[in-house]
């Protein structure tokens, strides 16, 4: 039942005092942020203690939330904050640890963050796996910004209006970002993705 | 559409966010010029290739974790509350609190203040020591005495002056506890004996011993500028052949002047009409008299009065039996010019114990 209740009624309840209905929303919504953070921060103990702190964040500022916006909206907006944060005193990693990469000597038992495993080919699994890393590899090495556009938009599928809302940006400087964003990321994987690279 | 223009509007061309003019723009051109539609392609692949990153898993236990961090904090409101004080009750705490603090600041530099000599000499340790003095020597300091120094304005006089004067009359009170007949409502001698300026007469009858032990520290500090000012503090036992006072004190200033030395300059105080009625009600005791003696002469001066009687030095005055050279000498510059005119002349304080 909880599961099919809207976001803007859970809240209610939890502003009315009502505790364990801050706990859907939580389950909701646990998932796309840990992985946004996990992307952005590179480091899964890290993601999981800034996602710890977005949901208590959330619940201790829920009173003051008066629904302008999606609850969705307003938890990225604490995640990012959250995540800029963390970013400011974290020395990001240069070699950061990929969860699941099957040739890393370290990983030889199971992993703390595991990957789920939709592909049903193993072989595609595998080469996903590569991509993924290559990817993650390019993200880090962008600028942070840059990185959380294309995190928001290609990872997590938010709309540019959205987008706009939680990053507290013009609807066009969503989009030129995004482009910018995506263009140099372009470069950085291309070579290692067999994308050839034709544009400069 | 050239290649620039299109591949500005390739990422919103392929989230499809272009407008269907932009749109066939886009794609005419991309038909006709393969650099644009490689890139185009690398740029899907890309963004294909975010939305296909493998999704990781949450810790375990993440929820329960963070629903029992949330449960937590929903049990916290009441202790959060109690530390926010209404501003009605904050504000007089608050202002309490910066009186407690800037009052024992302000005690604890007042204590740590070393004290100047003529600050603590000043008139409250004076005035206290009156009226022990009173309390002990009975009626040596009347009620209305006491009130007029304190009401004494201070701009009359000299603050030196003042606590001179004060010293004087502190000094010499005790002295009057130790005769022998304390009911007599007598000061003592040298409280009235005229002055020309306490430096030179005053502070000299700070010298009694028992000024030093009654005295406070503030006081003392003073009592030793006011000794400095007798050069030498002299005790006569007259024999028994000088019974007379008068007589006795006249042959001690001739014999000054005849070694070249002067009575001590002098005028009549205000009471001195009254502290001479008092003492002629009063049974025979010390009498003091002040002389100015060449620092030459003094041995002349004090053989001469050798042959007066018994002569002691007074340990408790100036204290030493230097010769007078060497008493120039051993005073600091700071005394001496405090005691200036006192060139070559030694000021001898001389209490006469007279034959009973």
């Amino acid at each position: 039942m909880t599961h099919d209740t809207p976001d803007s009624q859970l809240v209610q309840r939890v502003q009315a005092g009502e505790v364990d209905a801050f706990e859907p929303l939580v389950e909701r919504y646990q998932k796309p942020i840990f992985n946004l953070l996990y992307r952005w921060l590179g480091d899964d103990d890290d993601a999981a203690e800034a996602a710890q702190e977005v949901f208590l964040s959330a619940f201790r500022a829920v009173k003051q939330f008066r629904g302008e916006a999606k609850f969705s909206t307003w938890l990225y907006q604490i995640a990012v904050n959250q995540a800029r944060n963390r970013r400011k005193g974290l020395a990001i990693r240069n070699n950061r640890m990929v969860p699941l990469a099957a040739d890393d000597p370290d990983q030889d038992g199971e992993p703390a963050v595991t990957v789920a495993d939709p592909a049903p080919n193993p072989l595609d699994n595998a080469q996903r796996q590569e991509l993924t890393e290559q990817l993650q590899h390019g993200l880090d090495r962008l600028d942070a910004d840059e990185a959380l556009m294309i995190l928001l938009h290609d990872l997590q599928g938010m709309a540019y209006e959205e987008m706009a809302t939680v990053l507290k940006i013009p609807l066009g400087t969503v989009k030129s970002r995004l482009h910018r964003a995506r263009q140099a990321l372009k470069r950085r994987v291309a070579p290692m993705i067999g994308i050839e690279r034709t544009v400069r | 559409m050239n290649c620039n223009e299109t591949r500005q509007q390739l990422s919103e061309y392929l989230d499809g966010h272009l407008t269907s003019d932009h749109r066939g723009a886009v794609e005419a051109h991309l038909g006709q010029c393969a650099l644009c539609q490689t890139e185009v392609d690398a740029l899907r692949q890309t963004i294909q290739g975010v939305a296909a990153m493998s999704p990781v898993e949450l810790p375990p236990g993440f929820t329960k974790r963070v629903m029992a961090h949330v449960r937590g904090e929903a049990e916290r409101p009441g202790r959060w509350r109690a530390l926010f004080i209404p501003l009605w009750a904050k504000i007089p705490i608050h202002a309490t609190a910066v009186l407690l603090v800037g009052g024992m600041a302000l005690y604890l530099y007042q204590a740590s203040q070393p004290q100047a000599p003529m600050q603590v000499a000043s008139r409250p340790p004076v005035e206290i020591k009156k009226e022990r003095f009173a309390g002990d020597g009975a009626q040596l300091k009347t009620k209305e005495m006491i009130a007029e120094d304190r009401l004494e304005p201070m701009g009359s006089v000299t603050t030196a002056e003042t606590v001179g004067r004060r010293l004087d009359e502190s000094a010499e009170q005790p002295a009057e506890q130790k005769r022998p007949t304390p009911s007599l409502p007598s000061p003592p001698a040298e409280l009235h004996t005229p002055v020309a300026g306490f430096k030179d007469e005053k502070s000299a009858a700070v010298g009694g011993a028992l000024v030093e032990q009654e005295m406070t520290a503030a006081t003392e500090s003073l009592a030793t500028i006011q000794e400095r000012a007798a050069d030498r503090t002299l005790i006569l036992t007259a024999h028994p052949s000088h019974r007379d006072a008068a007589q006795l004190t006249n042959k001690i200033t001739a014999l000054a002047e005849q070694l070249g030395g002067t009575p001590e300059p002098a005028a009549p105080s205000k009471n001195t009409a009254e502290a001479d009625r008092l003492r002629s009600a009063a049974a025979p005791r010390p009498e003091v008299v002040w002389v100015m003696v060449p620092a030459d002469r003094y041995e002349q001066f004090s053989a001469a009065l050798a042959d007066m009687g018994t002569l002691t030095a007074d340990g408790a005055g100036i204290g030493h039996a230097a010769p007078p050279a060497v008493a120039d000498s051993m005073m600091t510059q700071s005394a001496q010019s405090e005691l200036q005119p006192v060139p070559r002349q030694l000021r001898i304080k001389l209490t006469l114990v007279l034959p009973e």
